[in-house]
């Protein structure tokens, strides 16, 4: 193909609205990487939604030129799954941040890596909440002492996102970079292109909050694991990782993503339309 | 898609164009981004010198366009680039330490010129590598232009006043948690 024949390029999928993300801050780079990688499958902006939950990274759907919907906290996974479920024509994104994901949200995570309906979760990891001023999350490490809500630490073991997501079925288990948003673009253009649930770990430093993260750039390093379709080889690499092994996929499974058996019906829909109505 | 596939080099005129073209136009958006990113937060010294660069980029894009205008070029995926660094030389790390809220105009000039020096680098690099006579001439010429980008923005660094010892002292931080 030549640059010319191209449908699409990574500024189609960028809204006019200015990110009020800090400056620094991994998630300029997850953005950018969405829209390259969307302009790489040349994904019509109409044919693709970008659903999350609430906190800073959750605000990505205003920032796309997509459909987009910024949920309620923790949910925006079940939001995903009823749209995919009613519209399987739609390309199903899905982004947000580790405490609205594996906290508040740590259920429904469970529950769609089960599911397996066909969709791409983004999970922006900075180990804090960030939009509400800096505490722990549940990726962050038990001695962290930047908060006052935590002075010595949440003595609390971190949660695996990637190991638990395996464990409980999703599809497709990936880490990346926000220091390398190309290698980003590839693995969510392969996440998207998978069927059934990736789920995609994303190193993405907070620089106000957690300005050691500044840091990360140095510790990362390219996954020597490749990628499998076996679980337990998958399951057997991230339990050896130290949370630093980036830029590959680590599992593609081959389990078929969930299809629902009764469709919506449009008398059911119409009825509820009317009942909201009156 | 396979992340195994090897990066593209540049082994044609076509090739070379395609990677100046990218460099350039991911400049003109970094800038943009970054002016963004300013203007969000009233920081309008910076602001307006990424907006400056992102104008002046967006130049050479469209002198690429003309350059390019009787030839089809590849398109290369973002991944299959053979930068460098992680990303295209121009377009300055979205993580840099000195992409702070409150960068100054000193900040911003440095960062473009850093940029400006990975480009030279890149086309000198590319000029050395180059198999063709013509793709070397045609990278030493990048190199040339860049290298009085450079010299152009160590100037303009040159007259632009240091920031205080106290750059980055804010009353009301964003971090402070009540």
């Amino acid at each position: 193909m030549d640059v010319a024949s191209r449908k699409y390029v990574a500024k189609d999928y960028k809204s006019a609205v200015k990110p009020i993300w800090c400056p620094g801050c991994g998630d300029y780079s997850v953005l950018s990487a969405l829209s390259k990688a969307l302009a790489e499958l040349a994904l019509p902006p109409e044919d693709v939604a970008v659903v999350s939950g609430i906190g800073c990274s959750s605000r990505i759907p205003a920032y796309t030129h997509c459909y987009g919907f910024h949920g309620v906290h923790g949910r925006a996974l079940p939001i995903a799954t009823g749209l995919k479920i009613s519209r399987p024509d739609l390309t199903v994104i899905v982004t947000g941040g580790d405490g609205d994901g594996f906290s508040i949200g740590g259920n429904h995570f469970l529950h769609a890596c089960r599911r397996n309906v066909d969709m791409t979760y983004i999970v922006m990891d900075n180990q804090v909440y960030g939009m509400t001023k800096g505490q722990a999350s549940p990726t962050t490490s038990p001695d962290w002492e930047g908060s006052k809500l935590t002075p010595e630490g949440t003595g609390i073991n971190p949660f695996q996102p990637l190991a638990i997501g395996l464990a409980a079925g999703a599809n497709f288990v990936a880490r990346a970079f926000t220091g390398d948003p190309n290698t980003l673009a590839r693995i969510i253009a392969e996440a998207v292109q998978h069927p059934g649930f990736s789920l995609l770990q994303v190193l993405s430093p907070c620089v106000t909050f957690r300005p050691e993260q500044k840091e990360w750039k140095r510790l990362v390093r390219v996954a020597e694991a490749e990628c499998t379709d076996d679980p337990a080889l998958a399951a057997r690499h991230l339990m050896s990782d130290d949370g630093f092994n980036v830029g590959k996929v680590l599992y593609k499974g081959r389990r078929p993503a969930f299809v629902a058996r009764a469709q919506p019906q449009p008398e059911a829909l119409a009825a509820i339309e009317s009942e909201f109505a009156t | 898609m396979s992340g195994k596939q090897a990066k593209r080099g540049i082994h044609s005129i076509g090739d070379l164009l395609a990677y100046a073209s990218a460099m350039e136009s991911e400049a003109v958006e970094r800038y943009e981004e970054l002016a963004g990113q300013m203007e969000v937060h009233h920081n309008h010294d910076a602001a307006q010198f990424f907006r400056r660069m992102a104008a002046i980029e967006a130049l050479h894009v469209d002198r690429l366009a003309v350059i390019s205008s009787d030839r089809s070029l590849p398109h290369i995926a973002p991944w299959y680039f053979d930068w460098d660094e992680p990303e295209s030389p121009e377009a300055i790390d979205s993580g840099s330490p000195d992409l702070h809220y409150l960068a100054t105009a000193y900040h911003a000039t440095g960062l473009a010129l850093a940029a400006e020096q990975r480009a030279v680098a890149f086309y000198t690099r590319v000029a050395a590598t180059a198999a063709e006579a013509e793709i070397k001439a045609m990278a030493e010429r990048f190199a040339d232009e860049e290298r009085e980008h450079v010299r152009l923005l160590a100037e303009r660094l040159a007259k632009t006043p240091r920031p205080d010892a106290g750059w980055q002292d804010d009353p009301d931080p964003p971090n402070a948690q009540e």
